[in-house]
């Protein structure tokens, strides 16, 4: 255990697109509650046939509990047609994503708005409206 | 190489605080835990109050306290005006027995009279007519000669002679108030009393009845006043009524109409509706009590309050020391009187307590008991226990009885104290007395409650050592599991002209899910894998096991090719995957011949590649994918190096990497760098693992480790020629 961890998930919707922001560590700690949160959004998006993105751009560590995290939410989501898409992530997280290669997995975006665009032009647009 | 003292940490688990048990609970049961006490303790406080209100406005011990306080501060005798002429053993003996012919009474209030006395009060009822008068003997002779019945019917009647002295002097006769309507020689007259309301005589002490002197002689008296005193069932007199109200009419004390005769005039019952303040006598003011009645401030026995008859009747000094007193005539010869018993507890004849009352007044020394004291005894009641319920549970157990004590004794004392300067009577007593008892049921409870909490306390200790026995147990089969199904290198045949090989893994305290595996598969290659599971325990431990057997079993069905190897194995695993785990594996098929590495990286560190003694480091990358389970249908890709001879080749897991000391800093690649760089050319693999283990030991510096260590390293030399 490395004791409490400050990380917190937000989601917003952009179109067809459902946006769930990661700010912090995802350890040990923490990694149940990002699940958590994650297949709440996963469920959602099989349910309203929308697409997943992950913003990482607020996260500074991730272990292989988070790893485990996406993976589970993945084997929901993949053969339900929802995809989860990566973004922006700092190179601390890219590098494990790298090594452990589960960008291989996920389709990594280097940034938000590009990750939109590949879910749909609306929710890009959708997304640049509210940015 | 696993330390079991590594594993487990007796001290710091002991360490654990035993009332964790969250922070909501924690709350919760701080609320319930600080209620529970205390609620019980002011149920008692409660319980207290009610029986206070209801059932104790007149008790025994507040009747104690009272009795206390005079006792302790009695009224000083200032005065030398009221002046008792007693009809004592004295005077029985020189005049004879009582009851005397009425005119020897006559004569004594004559002399007193003479003597100068302000007024003269008889306490002495004369029921009925003097049988002694003259008139009366011939009622009692059978047959009378008529001379001499005719002769003592002219002599004067002994009543017609008392009447005509009492007319003569302003004296003050008694009055008995009886408990039926039927008394002597009633009606009772009309006194003059007024009152400022007149619903203040709904407020009076009342007699149905009252025992007068006959007619003749106490319609001759200038004023009546009542004897009596308030019964308190332990028959000590304690207060007397300043003005009663007998057989329908108001009547004042004796000691009062003995005042109101020396100053003439009216008396007036002063007070607003529904409470009396006092009695009005000339200019001068008593207080009383909402009821009409007087608190008698008794003073120690005082025998020069006392005369003898005998000497007023045949001592003219005596008789004129009487002077300007308020003389009353008494009974205080033995047989003759009924004594009375004081708050001093001595007992005296009644006529001493008018004398007592009359002293006080006329030193205006007033006890007085109002009735905002009841109030002030309710709240020192709730005052009290709300200290005893709220302080007693947080004070150290052993501080109980002295504050119950020191608290009484605050409170009887300031009772005490109340009473020594005010001279206001506060029954503290029913305050201590309730204190005591919400105290020690507090005491009881906090005692009740320390032991459970104890009791508790010890078997969530027990409970929490059976649990982590439990969990030992199962972390000691978790490892038994992992470090039961590590290959030692006795199962290799020798290659060692071909491989320097060194394996270790060290499981962490809370055991990952680290493996590694190395076996032949046929006379030149050699399979090793170096894995990782996403999981700690026997979750964790039981995964590694089956992905460590389908790995196996991958090869040892003729899969040769590691990619291949690599994807049955991952089809495999995700069948049994109920956790949702993942492995990350570095699986290679080198040929000892060659140094032809074949291999497949599914998540896993890359390996290291060098050659010792050089700067020059290698990594092993490309070839594979995700973690085995990830995906269960990736299309993993195989990869390969061919090896140097001498090269060196390192896999470790990332308990290596992350290991991290107090401080929280990581060992890291670049330690782990300079160290791979620090090894002389001729460095085996058993070097390289030993320095690299006890450098990261030495960088955590005691820290526990997170995560499992494992080090794979090989070092590949060509065989030589001659062995072809």
């Amino acid at each position: 255990m490395t004791g409490y961890s400050a990380m917190k998930v937000t989601t917003a919707n952009f179109g067809d697109a459902i946006v769930v922001r990661v700010a912090g560590r995802i350890d040990q700690s923490s990694a149940g509650d990002f699940q958590k949160e994650l297949m709440t959004q996963v469920e959602t998006a099989i349910g309203t046939e929308k697409q997943v993105v992950v913003d990482l751009s607020k996260v500074d560590y991730i272990s292989s509990v988070g790893l485990r995290a996406l993976m589970v939410a993945n084997k929901q989501a993949k053969p339900k047609g929802v995809t989860i898409r990566i973004a922006s992530m700092q190179e601390v997280v890219k590098e494990v994503f790298t090594i452990s290669h589960f960008d291989k997995v996920f389709p990594t975006f280097e940034e938000m708005p590009k990750a939109l665009q590949a879910v749909s032009a609306l929710a890009a647009a959708a997304y640049t409206e509210e940015d | 190489m696993a330390d079991p003292a590594t594993v487990t940490d007796p001290a710091s688990a002991a360490n654990q605080n035993p009332e964790d048990i969250g922070p909501d609970l924690r709350g919760f049961r701080a609320i319930v835990g600080f209620w529970r006490g205390r609620a019980l303790g002011l149920v008692v406080l409660a319980l207290c109050l009610i029986i206070d209100i209801a059932f104790l406005t007149d008790n025994p011990l507040r009747r104690e306290l009272y009795d206390v306080s005079q006792q302790l501060m009695p009224r000083p005798v200032e005065s030398d005006l009221p002046v008792i002429v007693a009809i004592d053993e004295r005077s029985i003996a020189e005049i004879g027995q009582w009851p005397w012919p009425r005119t020897v009474v006559a004569d004594l209030i004559d002399r007193m009279g003479q003597g100068g006395a302000i007024t003269i009060g008889v306490d002495v009822l004369f029921l009925d007519p003097d049988r002694q008068s003259p008139r009366h003997i011939t009622a009692r002779m059978d047959d009378p000669p008529a001379g001499v019945v005719s002769y003592l019917q002219s002599l004067p009647d002994y009543d017609e002679e008392l009447a005509a002295t009492i007319a003569q002097w302003p004296v003050v006769l008694g009055l008995g108030g009886t408990r039926s309507r039927a008394g002597f020689n009633g009606p009772v007259r009309a006194f003059p009393v007024a009152f400022a309301d007149p619903s203040l005589k709904d407020l009076l002490v009342t007699f149905p009845g009252a025992d007068q002197s006959v007619e003749q002689v106490s319609r001759s008296a200038t004023g009546q006043g009542l004897l009596n005193a308030i019964e308190d069932p332990d028959a000590i007199i304690r207060r007397i009524p300043a003005v009663a109200l007998v057989d329908g009419r108001p009547v004042p004390a004796f000691a009062l109409e003995m005042l109101r005769v020396a100053l003439g005039g009216l008396l007036t019952v002063k007070g607003t509706p529904g409470r009396i303040d006092g009695v009005q006598v000339g200019d001068w003011f008593v207080p009383t009590e909402s009821d009409g009645t007087i608190y008698v401030p008794f003073s120690p026995p005082f025998a020069s309050r006392y005369v003898s008859a005998v000497d007023v009747l045949r001592d003219d000094d005596v008789a004129l020391s009487l002077e300007g007193a308020i003389a009353m005539i008494g009974l205080t010869g033995q047989g003759l009187v009924d004594l009375q018993t004081s708050p001093l507890r001595f007992r005296a004849p009644g006529i001493d307590v008018h004398a007592q009352l009359v002293e006080a007044i006329h030193e205006e020394y007033y006890i007085s008991r109002p009735d905002w004291t009841r109030w002030l005894e309710l709240a020192a009641l709730i005052a009290v226990g709300l200290i005893f319920v709220f302080v007693v549970p947080v004070l150290p157990l052993k501080a109980g009885v002295p504050l119950i004590i020191l608290v009484l004794a605050l409170t009887v004392g300031g009772g005490l104290v109340a009473y020594a300067t005010e001279r206001v009577f506060v029954d503290t007593i029913g305050a201590a007395v309730s204190g005591v008892i919400t105290g020690i049921a507090m005491l009881t409870v906090t005692l009740m409650i320390a032991n459970a909490h104890r009791k508790a306390l010890g078997l969530h200790l027990q409970r929490q050592r059976e649990e982590r026995a439990r969990l030992q147990g199962e972390l000691d089969a978790a490892r038994e599991i992992q470090l039961g199904l590590l290959p030692g290198l006795d199962t290799l045949p020798d290659i060692s002209a071909q491989l320097s090989l060194a394996a270790m893994l060290e499981p962490a305290r809370d055991v990952g899910g680290d493996l590694y595996d190395f076996f032949m598969i046929d006379d030149d290659r050699l399979f090793l894998s170096v894995g990782d599971v996403s999981g700690k325990g026997v979750p964790a431990s039981l995964f590694m096991a089956i992905s460590k057997a389908l790995c196996k079993s991958a090869v040892l069905r003729d899969i040769v090719e590691i990619d291949e190897i690599m994807m049955a194995a991952n089809a495999e695993i995700s069948r049994e995957n109920p956790n949702m785990l993942f492995v990350t594996l570095f699986a290679g098929i080198l040929n000892l011949r060659t140094g032809h590495l074949d291999y497949c990286n599914a998540g896993h560190e890359p390996p290291l590649v060098f050659t010792p003694g050089s700067d020059d480091i290698r990594l092993i990358e490309g070839g594979g994918g995700p973690p085995v389970c990830v995906m269960d249908d990736f299309p993993y890709m195989a990869d390969s190096v061919d090896l140097v001879p001498g090269e060196m080749v390192l896999i470790t897991t990332d308990g290596i990497g992350e290991a991290m000391n107090h401080d929280g800093e990581l060992y890291g690649n670049d330690r782990l760098y300079d160290l791979v760089r620090r090894l002389g050319s001729d460095a085996v693999s058993d070097e390289l693992q030993d320095t690299l283990y006890r450098d990261v030991k030495v960088h955590a510096d005691g820290a526990p480790a997170s995560d499992d260590i494992t080090i794979m390293a090989f070092r590949w030399m060509p065989p030589s020629p001659n062995r072809g």
